[in-house]
């Protein structure tokens, strides 16, 4: 351990320091109990005063003690010190100061080498938390050896000035900042560089702190000396420490970076604007003299370390201040009410950032020269040091770079408005200094290839993409034609060949540059692309842009096959690695479009090619290079012809739609050409020798991922042309309409379409049979190919009729190998083939239909549970795992409920209501079959419910109290039994999984009252569905602990119930007893200050139903909440408010003080309109306590008035009813904008 | 960089930090390398929990001392006093939650004011979860800086040992490092309990490196 060789004054202290040595080897036995009663022994002696007869029993114990004691000890005294040090300044001599200096150096270094941490937190801690600890902490700053002691010193003193600031003097003020200032210009050459960064933070934190109460004249004092150090008459290491400390400052005063002094936000809006507007192109400009000045020195001679870091941490500093959110660029903000806390400065998907600091900084940036200075320097620099690699990546060629290519962000109104005249000059002159580093892009791949940085490289494709941002693509190819033979886009292209040409040979796990500059130059082409691929825009890329997206296309693809071929194991089928693939098609699928008519017949000669290799081969070759390749080039093509619906029936992309305008025969348009092939070509693995020769699973997949695609996209769709009308003549129009016709006539439902489906159909089946236990391939086949066709009404109208849908319903209810699937993959399966009834035109026949899908399950269900041995038959794993099948696929079923299928779901599930209560009997040991029939009941209740008629209803509503209560009689004392505590946390996971079941089937049971379409009224169905809410929520609530609330989806069911229930069964309230009460107010509670939006806004939801009804009621006359809404005595005796009371404090405190989005305030609104109408005699009481609270007349009188506008404004008046409603939100919203700026703190 | 009150190594061994929002998963990523043990439930950590975490690479074995700190404010404890000597660093965000990549340049700031120079990971952790809010594209924080990027889930353990890998490079100064598997188990000549406990060992940290299944089988689509 460290410790410091100071003479010290106190003999006793020297005792117990040398005594640590001897104790050293005794570290394992230490005694706890013993410690404490020595601690509190040395406390009694220090409070009668008696230090020195407290030190010296200290230093004996630390003789004969542990080492681990002996720290405890130490901190111990340590702790002591640090409070009396702190007994005011006229106590602070020399030995106290160096005391607390050592104890601090102690804690400190057992913190790095974590020895007791905690023991050293509460000493460091103690420091911070301490009144007035300014003169310790520059002792330690002046005086320690120790680095850490020193920052630790530099945070305590921040934190303590921060905290005490309204009570320091503004001369004690300045002089905490001159201090920082001056220590670290002092100490600039130190080498501990964390403590100066430190040092200089707090100076900088401080500063803003007093920024609007220090005058103009008293900044300026701190800047002039800083102003000083950057221009260099201190030297270089002085000039590098005042750069750091606008950079430390910058990042203090910016929305992004700023920390927390406990102030308003209004306070930090200020600080950013009045650093903006008075100072931030003056630092700027420092900044840039600075590294100006030092330009001869670095370039003259190979030694000047010192400049090369005054030049680099000058340029880091003007990038900061390029990366400022500068508030004039004309930008809208979104929330005002948020205005702090909107700091991103794209909100889109871009990859890039604008920088538009407005016409003031036009002479900085623009007119001053300097971007001429810097390509300048960065290539004389490059020159100079080409034979030394290491350069590239050198501190200053990097900031150099950087702020290069953000200089090609610039836009806005920093340019006039001269038809964009002078920021193409602007980009000109860029781009003539980028150029360098990326063409001719041959060679520079090959010398990267040899070993040299790629970065440069990188850096230059990033200025490209931010160059593509900021034009069109025309302009952006036009660039680069003023100072060479060919356009910006043609370098483009050969840029991206070079890249993908690398790629090529690499191992992309290894992640090369390559990948990364694939991604920029992506990037870039979809940042121009995007835009081409909008309707109703007229741009389009300039034919030589064609020609070379056409180009590279071909070499993607070129490059995907090689990769395809060589690789020889799976991609990883983890969704974000789909995903990252899915964009990287997605940005190959912009490049091929914007050559579309180029890349369909090639993409059509590349499958046709493999279609035939594959047939030839399939007898003597292995083809599993051919399938690969295949397999890439279906995901490929995929993109290029239909993009991802999300959900929704995707449009036909618009190059397609009106690209292709000379086409208006059906089969000799190229992409019914292209669609056709693959599809005969798909067709062919129906048959079984083909399909072992031919058609691996892994290509299946491809196939089938690309059926679902295309048919999602084209097949028997309706539906009219985009809106092209503003960017295209008439005539043109009218062919692109045949065009699309001719098109779309190949898949519509009066031509081949139903021939189409057939196949698909077909295909799908043989998937689900022929390749057994192939998860990946069969997931596709249900979730995306089927499930996407039946989501579409007009097809399952066709899909009914065929004998390949009949035959696949067929072999579900009988063929063993379909219980073979994964069982997710059944249920998905069950629900396909249901949902696709809604297809049949008679409901006798759809319901006949559903029955005979499902009485294979059924029957076999009610049998077992027929049968007498059922406790031990039920046990065997064969059947348990038909059990299960069988309930996964009922599962399925009952999630497919519609109206005109509904009866027969319901019959279905109510044949096997009781065999559900004899297996929640007998596999009350098997958790797994337990969740699966909950969750059945879960599904089935929630497809039904609002169909039910009152008898009906009974009959569920019945079933379902039985299922809780027999579920609560099994569960109850179950968890306690577990010893282990793995076993324990096992069964804690069990009982969360199930717990969440039961409470998606009370909120589904609930929603029975908010939508019926039964013929019952709502009076009779509301008694019987609170009743079993009520006693649902007597199971339920008592399983419910804070802790398991901290599962965040528990956590998500739970309030989402609650919320529902008090929605709809408010009138349940007042008859639950005490303790299920008391814990759904403790619950609610938690939820207000709940991390996540969705739950607090549920907790308010929830409150707003308790004081409406409440309130409604009492209007009525009635009694409300009755005793749970009045104040009581607790067993204490202590006065306790009612719940609204209660609820209406936390409110007001939470939505005033607290950290919330701010799309939480309507429902907050919502429930505070109420609460005060509840109780207004509180609510004024509590108004009248805030306007006190403020600390001056201003706030006050802002206060009062804004209270009194919150509850008068718009002529709101004290009923709750609608319209009051909608006015109180309004005035919530004024209300907190304008009270919010002062009251919160950051 | 031992700890005395851990047993010390004579291989070389690393401080890093782990910074970042509450709730983000640091802990979970850092529990999931130590036992393999995934945890749903979120406790906040209090100030910092410091683990040694052993790799074995192609040059030997190194060793991370985890430094995994407090994201929530009111538990942060000594917040950047306990960056000091941190020779590398991770900094999480929760791409399900957008505040919590939002607040990424401020613990990047915090990060580089007290270690100068260290190679960051940044990491975006919850990827297997269906709907992200913060977007891959979305993500650019790294390009300014200069940070790895990687997406990761501390559940399905999706490049889950890509951070620790891309840092023992940097630190190695050899762009060629790679793990490999635990090295062949001693023969059994002293114990026979001690075998065990390594093939224990082994089967902990195999099991660790498989992905969950999924409990989440409420959507498909």
């Amino acid at each position: 351990m460290h410790m410091k060789m100071n003479p010290m004054p106190w003999r006793t202290e020297l005792l117990i320091f040398e005594s640590i040595g001897g104790v050293l080897e005794n570290i394992y036995s230490h005694h706890i109990p013993q410690l404490i009663a020595k601690i509190e022994i040395v406390f009694h002696l220090f409070s009668v005063n008696c230090k020195t007869s407290a030190l010296q029993t200290i230093s004996g114990w630390i003789l004969i003690c542990s080492w681990f004691e002996a720290v405890e000890l130490l901190l111990f005294i340590s702790i002591i010190f640090a409070i009396e040090m702190n007994g005011g300044p006229g106590n602070s001599d020399l030995g106290q100061l160096q005391a607390t200096m050592q104890a601090i150096e102690i804690a400190c270094s057992s913190i790095q080498i974590n020895v007791n941490p905690s023991a050293a937190e509460a000493t460091l801690l103690s420091l911070r938390q301490s009144p007035r600890p300014y003169q310790a902490c520059q002792f330690i700053i002046e005086n320690s050896q120790l680095a850490n002691a020193r920052f630790q010193a530099a945070g305590a003193i921040r934190d303590a000035a921060i905290r005490e600031w309204s009570f320091l003097s503004p001369d004690e003020k300045k002089s905490l900042i001159s201090f920082c200032l001056s220590y670290v210009m002092k100490h600039a050459s130190s080498p501990d560089g964390y403590v100066q960064a430190k040092i200089s933070s707090v100076a900088a934190q401080l500063l803003k702190r007093g920024w609007l109460e220090f005058i103009a004249a008293e900044r300026d004092g701190f800047f002039s000396e800083i102003q000083l150090a950057i221009v260099g008459n201190h030297g270089r290491d002085v000039q590098f420490t005042g750069i750091n400390f606008l950079e430390s400052l910058v990042s203090e005063f910016s929305p992004s970076t700023s920390t927390a002094l406990g102030l308003p936000r209004e306070f930090h809006e200020q600080c950013r604007t009045s650093l903006e507007h008075d100072y931030l192109k003056k630092f700027y400009c420092w900044a840039l003299e600075a590294a100006q000045s030092v330009t001869t020195a670095i370039i003259n001679s190979d030694t000047a370390v010192s400049e090369a870091r005054v030049c680099s941490t000058a340029l880091r500093f003007m990038l900061q201040v390029l990366n400022w959110d500068f508030s004039n660029s004309g930008r809208v903000v979104k929330n005002s009410i948020d205005v702090y806390s909107f700091v991103a400065k794209e909100d889109s998907n871009s990859a890039y950032t604008l920088v538009q600091p407005g016409p003031s900084w036009r002479d900085v940036l623009i007119t001053s020269g300097h971007i001429g200075w810097l390509l300048g320097l960065y290539g004389v620099l490059r020159e100079k040091f080409s034979c030394k690699g290491y350069w590239i990546d050198c501190p200053l060629a990097v900031s150099a770079r950087k702020v290069i290519v953000q200089l090609c962000s610039l836009t806005g109104t920093i340019f006039p408005s001269d038809a964009g005249h002078s920021q193409g000059k602007h980009l000109l002159q860029l781009i003539s200094g980028i150029i360098q580093w990326i063409d001719p892009p041959n060679v520079i791949a090959k010398a990267i290839e040899c070993g040299r940085s790629e970065s440069e490289l990188l850096d230059g494709c990033r200025g490209l993409l931010s160059i593509a941002a900021v034009t069109n693509p025309v302009s952006f190819d036009e660039l680069l034609k003023q100072i060479r033979p060919f356009g910006t886009l043609s370098l483009l292209s050969a840029l991206m060949c070079e890249v993908v040409k690398d790629l090529m040979i690499k191992d992309l796990d290894e992640e090369p540059w390559s990948w990364v500059a694939r991604d920029i130059l992506l990037d870039t082409w979809t940042t121009l692309l995007t835009e081409t691929n909008s309707p109703g825009v007229k741009l389009l890329l300039p034919p030589e842009g064609i020609n070379a997206a056409a180009n590279l296309f071909v070499l993607i693809v070129e490059s995907e096959l090689k990769a395809a071929s060589a690789s020889e194991d799976k991609e990883d089928y983890f969704q974000a690695s789909v995903a990252a693939m899915d964009e990287r098609l997605s940005s190959y699928a912009l490049i091929a479009r914007a050559a579309i008519d180029v890349t369909i017949p090639f993409l059509t000669g590349l499958l046709s090619e493999r279609f035939a290799r594959l047939h030839q081969g399939s007898v003597i070759n292995d083809p599993t290079t051919t399938m690969e390749e295949l397999y890439s080039l279906l995901l490929i093509t995929g993109h290029v012809l239909a993009d991802e619906g999300e959900g929704e029936t995707p449009l036909v992309p618009m190059a397609i739609e009106t690209r292709f305008p000379e086409y208006v025969e059906t089969d000799k348009h190229p992409v019914v050409v292209l669609s056709w092939s693959i599809i005969k070509f798909a067709e062919q693995s129906l048959d079984p020798n083909m399909r072992a020769a031919c058609f691996s699973p892994r290509l299946m997949e491809a196939i089938i991922w690309f059926l679902a695609r295309w048919s999602s996209t084209y097949l028997m769709i309706t539906g009219e042309m985009q809106n092209y009308r503003n960017s295209v003549d008439e005539v043109t129009l009218l062919q692109m309409q045949h065009s699309r016709k001719a098109l779309l006539g190949f898949s519509a439902e009066y031509t081949q379409g139903k021939m189409l489906l057939d196949i698909i159909v077909r295909i799908s089946l043989t998937t689900l049979i022929s390749y057994a236990g192939e998860k990946d391939l069969q997931a596709l086949t249900c979730y995306q190919l089927l499930g996407g066709v039946v989501r579409r009404k007009n097809i399952c109208a066709h899909l009914v009729t065929l004998d390949s849908w009949r035959e696949l319903a067929h072999c579900f209810t009988n063929e063993r190998v379909l219980f073979s699937l994964n069982a997710s993959h059944q249920r998905s399966l069950a629900q396909t083939l249901v949902l696709s009834a809604s297809g049949i035109r008679d409901s006798v026949e759809a319901n006949k239909y559903i029955r005979d899908l499902t009485s294979h399950m059924t029957t076999y269900l009610n049998d077992i549970c027929g049968k007498k041995d059922i406790k031990s038959i039920s046990q065997k794993p064969d059947v348990i795992l038909v059990v299960t099948c069988l309930l996964e696929r009922l599962r399925g079923a009952s999630s497919a409920s519609e109206p005109r299928t509904q009866k027969a779901i319901y019959e279905t599930g109510f044949s096997v209501m009781q065999s559900i209560l004899k297996f929640i009997e007998v596999y009350k040991d098997e958790s797994a079959v337990i969740y699966l029939l909950l969750k059945l009941v879960v599904d089935w209740v929630e497809g039904q419910i609002i169909y039910l008629e009152p008898h009906e209803t009974a009959l569920v509503i019945d079933f379902c109290m039985h299922l809780l209560q027999l579920y609560s009689s099994h569960n109850i004392g179950k968890i306690s039994v577990s010893v282990s505590s793995s076993l324990l946390s096992e069964a804690n996971d069990e009982k969360y999984k199930d717990l969440r079941a039961l409470l998606q089937l009370l909120q589904k049971l609930c929603t029975k009252d908010m939508v019926d379409v039964s013929s019952a009224t709502s009076e009779e169905q509301q008694t019987s569905i609170s009743q079993v809410i009520y006693v649902g929520v007597h199971i339920v609530s008592p399983l419910i602990t804070i802790d398991l609330l901290k599962y965040p989806k528990l956590c998500y069911d739970y309030f989402a119930l609650l919320s529902h229930m008090l929605e709809v069964y408010p009138e349940m309230i007042p008859k639950l007893n005490h303790e299920a009460f008391g814990h759904i107010s403790g619950t609610l509670d938690f939820g207000l200050h709940h991390q996540d939006e969705e739950i607090v806004g549920m907790c308010l939801s929830s409150l707003r139903a308790l004081a409406f009804y409440h309130y409604k009621e009492r209007a009525g006359g009635k009694d409300g909440l009755g005793p749970h809404a009045t104040s009581y005595k607790d067993a204490n005796g202590n006065f306790q408010d009612g719940i609204l009371s209660r609820f209406l404090r936390s409110l007001l405190q939470l939505i005033l003080f607290e950290d919330y989005s701010m799309d939480l305030v309507g429902a907050a609104a919502d429930a505070l309109f109420p609460l005060i109408l509840s109780d207004h005699g509180l609510y004024q009481r509590l108004g009248n306590e805030l306007v006190e609270r403020q600390p001056n007349s201003i706030f006050k009188a802002r206060m009062a008035s804004a209270l009194h506008s919150l509850t008068t404004s718009d002529d709101l008046s004290p009923s709750a009813d609608r319209s009051n409603m909608r006015k109180f939100r309004k005035n919530l919203n004024r209300f907190l904008l304008d009270v919010r700026g002062f009251l919160r703190i950051i | 960089m031992a700890l005395p009150n851990q047993q010390t190594v004579e291989y070389p061994s690393f401080k890093l930090v782990i910074v970042g929002d509450g709730g983000t998963g640091k802990t979970t990523f850092v529990k999931r390398h130590l036992t393999g043990e995934f945890e749903k439930k979120y406790e906040p950590t209090i100030g910092v929990e410091v683990h040694p975490l052993d790799f074995f690479t192609n040059c030997g074995k190194i060793r991370f001392y985890c430094w995994d700190t407090a994201g929530q404010e009111k538990f942060g404890g000594l917040r950047d006093g306990y960056y000091i000597h941190g020779q590398c660093a991770i900094i999480m965000f929760d791409v399900t939650a957008r505040l919590t990549y939002k607040n990424v340049p401020t613990w990047h700031r915090d990060l580089c004011r007290v270690c100068e120079n260290i190679p960051i990971v940044l990491c975006g952790n919850k990827v297997d979860v269906k709907n992200r809010q913060v977007k891959a594209k979305q993500v650019t924080f790294h390009r300014k800086k200069n940070l790895q990027y990687y997406e990761i889930s501390a559940k399905s353990n999706y490049n889950f040992e890509k951070p620790f890998l891309y840092l023992a490079r940097k630190l190695a100064g050899d762009a060629n490092l790679h793990f490999v598997e635990s090295p062949a188990l001693a023969p059994p000549e002293v114990q026979i309990d001690i075998a065990a406990q390594q093939q224990h060992e082994a089967e902990l940290l195999q099991a660790a490196s498989q992905p969950l299944p999924d409990d989440d089988d409420d959507t498909f689509e």
